[in-house]
């Protein structure tokens, strides 16, 4: 969404005088979040990970949900992401709502995992300081999360849930000899991240087995703001997934569930 | 400066206010005979924008509101609400903030709510809030200049009559707040080493707030009066010969509002008129540099008189789809603040700021509680300020931004 705001801001910007500086000013601001980009890795690859982690609720009448994430990625045409090869997120329903006592929401307990096998691929593990190319002799990228969300029936359609969550992501990554990065000696870099996040949202159950949802969350640890909107039919999910901090702001997603 | 430590106070007001003077009536939907019913309020928008001065930037906002209204039984209940604010890079009003600043706010509501006959309802409730900001100095969260705690209470009462034949309430509010501000810290005392370790420590602009606030809805109209007196618990005044003097900040606030929704046909609209006159007793001293020993005192810096208009407006073509348009417009003079020329030099006359935004776009409703907006807007910032090394005050900008909103 960010690229296509930026196309028709371009196309808006050719109309106007000054048209040469503004493609400086695109230039300069590109160069931006690049260094946005660079500067915290772990916090960015975390964004994929948030596109990855499933906790909407569990539709009423079924126990329990398999989610896998089909496409991501940080433009705004949903591409295959570094999560998409092995992960997989489940969900099972604790308590269904009004059971023990009316008005009790329900409850459903959620976990993911992903890995990259990708990382692996791009290794050469025999490479040495003397090869004249700089080389990653290691790359080891994953995560996982688990989550608890409540879920109470606003009117018969209409659920409001809230969801409470606590991710990791692991970066590990070794060099074949010192690089430098922005005039600092690297060979090795292992970076941790650990986000907890409070989450509230709605669902609208529009026709049998369709829904919208839209939640927004707030990561405790590192201040990290998000919002979804998605569309979710019997066995596809189709959403963005929004950072208003990130260097890319809108995220979509393309996922596959089945719940029983 | 005052203007980022007036937004953190705005912040903390809204959704008390919000609360306070919305007649208990912030519930848009809910089952009558359900003990417990939730609220939900979310919107989303991002932006791209291309001043004439200065670089082009995007920023986003975003807004939920999550609640839960508990019912003891008819006559007694309580609703709690988070609210979760997150304002990013945008344009500002002249000579306040800059394009790059942003703030998160966290806002919690605790209000009981007892209808004590078919007219009269009390409601007491208390507020806790976290406030953080970042300026364009590449601050990070958490450790903001205008960072902000706050901790209150409000009492309100509600009474509903009928006046000209038709129901109307009437609101009547209180509210005490205590404000902290753990990282400001005062940089002419620092500079002057004066308290130095007072200074260093923060909190220089700790303040204690008492609102008043009077209300009246009609439908479709809707009045507010509010007073406010925010006391600096340790900011001193500055005077003429650069000392601190004896007394204390104090600001207050007046604003009268009223609003109006109309439609007619496929025209809907809600225009809103407000009008504040914000006193403060702070004075200034415009320092030229760092080492400047004979800094130009301004008297009475901070008080101003401002007006704002809001007239948004919405054809409807079909059921789903709608054009958008806008025009807002705020104004504000300076009581006796002088404006500065491009060499940061006093200038003759009075400092005037006004600001006119007109938009139009696109609504689509995805369905009963929901909708995507595309807008465009045009930006028009003037003032008689001229010096603009740090903040911009004359500009014109344009942006692009796609919006989604869900109402509960």
């Amino acid at each position: 969404m960010r690229k296509a705001a930026l196309a028709v801001l371009l196309a808006a910007a050719v109309l106007l005088p000054g048209t040469s500086r503004a493609e400086d000013q695109f230039s300069s601001f590109a160069l931006q979040q690049v260094g946005k980009l660079i500067s915290n890795p772990p916090l960015f690859l975390y964004e994929f990970q948030r596109n990855m982690e499933s906790t909407t609720p569990i539709p009423p009448g079924k126990f329990i949900g398999v989610n896998y994430h089909f496409l991501g990625g940080i433009l705004i045409i949903p591409l295959p992401d570094i999560t998409t090869d092995y992960n997989i997120s489940g969900k099972v329903r604790l308590h269904p709502e009004g059971r023990l006592y009316p008005g009790l929401p329900q409850l459903d307990l959620d976990a993911g995992y992903w890995k990259s096998p990708l990382a692996h691929k791009l290794e050469h593990p025999d490479a040495s300081a003397t090869d004249s190319q700089t080389k990653l002799t290691s790359l080891n990228v994953g995560g996982q999360y688990m989550a608890a969300v409540m879920s109470s029936s606003v009117e018969p359609r209409v659920r409001l849930f809230w969801g409470y969550k606590v991710s990791r992501l692991h970066v590990d990554m070794g060099l074949n000899k010192p690089s430098d990065v922005f005039g600092t000696q690297v060979q090795s870099f292992s970076g941790r991240l650990r986000e907890d996040t409070f989450s509230a949202g709605i669902e609208h159950a529009y026709s049998d087995g369709k829904r919208w949802t839209m939640e927004g969350g707030y990561g405790l640890k590192n201040h990290l703001l998000s919002a979804k909107v998605a569309w979710s039919g019997t066995f596809l999910e189709l959403g963005f997934n929004i950072y208003p901090e990130s260097v890319f702001i809108m995220q979509p997603e393309v996922n596959f569930h089945v719940y029983f | 400066m005052s203007t980022s430590k007036g937004r953190a106070m705005k912040k903390i007001l809204s959704t008390t206010i919000a609360v306070a003077l919305g007649a208990g009536n912030l519930l848009a939907t809910g089952f009558e005979s359900r003990q417990f019913i939730p609220y939900f309020n979310m919107r989303v928008d991002q932006g791209g924008y291309l001043p004439d001065k200065g670089a082009f930037f995007t920023g986003a906002n975003m807004n939920m509101q999550a609640g839960l209204l508990a019912k003891v039984n008819d006559r007694h209940s309580f609703f709690g609400l988070y609210n979760l604010d997150f304002e990013g890079q945008a344009f500002q009003f002249p000579d306040t903030q800059e394009f790059d600043s942003k703030s998160q706010a966290h806002l919690f509501n605790l209000e009981y709510r007892w209808k004590i006959d078919d007219h009269w309802r009390v409601r007491p409730g208390i507020a806790l809030g976290k406030t953080y900001t970042q300026t364009a100095a590449a601050e990070v969260w958490g450790h903001g200049l205008y960072d902000d705690k706050s901790v209150g209470y409000q009492l309100a009462g509600d009474y509903d009559f009928t006046l000209w034949r038709k129901k109307a309430t009437a609101t009547a509010m209180i509210s005490r707040y205590t404000l902290k501000f753990p990282n400001y810290t005062d940089l002419l005392s620092q500079f002057r080493q004066e308290s130095a370790n007072t200074a260093l420590a923060g909190g220089e602009k700790n303040q204690d707030l008492v609102e008043y606030g009077l209300s009246l809805q009609q439908a479709p109209w809707r009045v507010k009066l509010r007073f406010n007196n925010v006391d600096f618990t340790k900011e001193k005044i500055i005077q003429s010969n650069g000392t601190y003097g004896g007394d204390k900040q104090a600001d207050s606030n007046v604003i009268l509002s009223a609003a109006y929704d109309v439609k007619l046909w496929i025209f809907e609209s809600s225009p809103e008129l407000s009008y504040q006159i914000h006193h403060s007793n702070q004075n200034f001293l415009l320092f030229l540099s760092a080492t400047d020993a004979t800094p130009v005192y301004a008297s009475n810096y901070y008080s101003y008189k401002e007006t704002a208009l809001n007239i948004p407006l919405f054809i409807n073509l079909t059921e789903k789809w709608a054009l958008s348009g806008g025009f807002l417009w705020r104004g504000r003079a300076y009581d006796k603040r002088s404006p500065l020329n491009e060499s940061e030099v006093f200038k003759s006359g009075r400092q005037r700021d006004d600001m006119e935004v007109l938009s139009a776009g696109l609504r689509k409703r995805m369905n009963e509680v929901s909708a995507l907006f595309l807008t465009y807007s045009l930006t028009r910032a003037t003032s008689n300020n001229k010096f603009e090394r740090y903040l911009p005050s004359n500009y014109t900008g344009q942006g692009i931004s796609v919006g989604y909103q869900l109402t509960y």
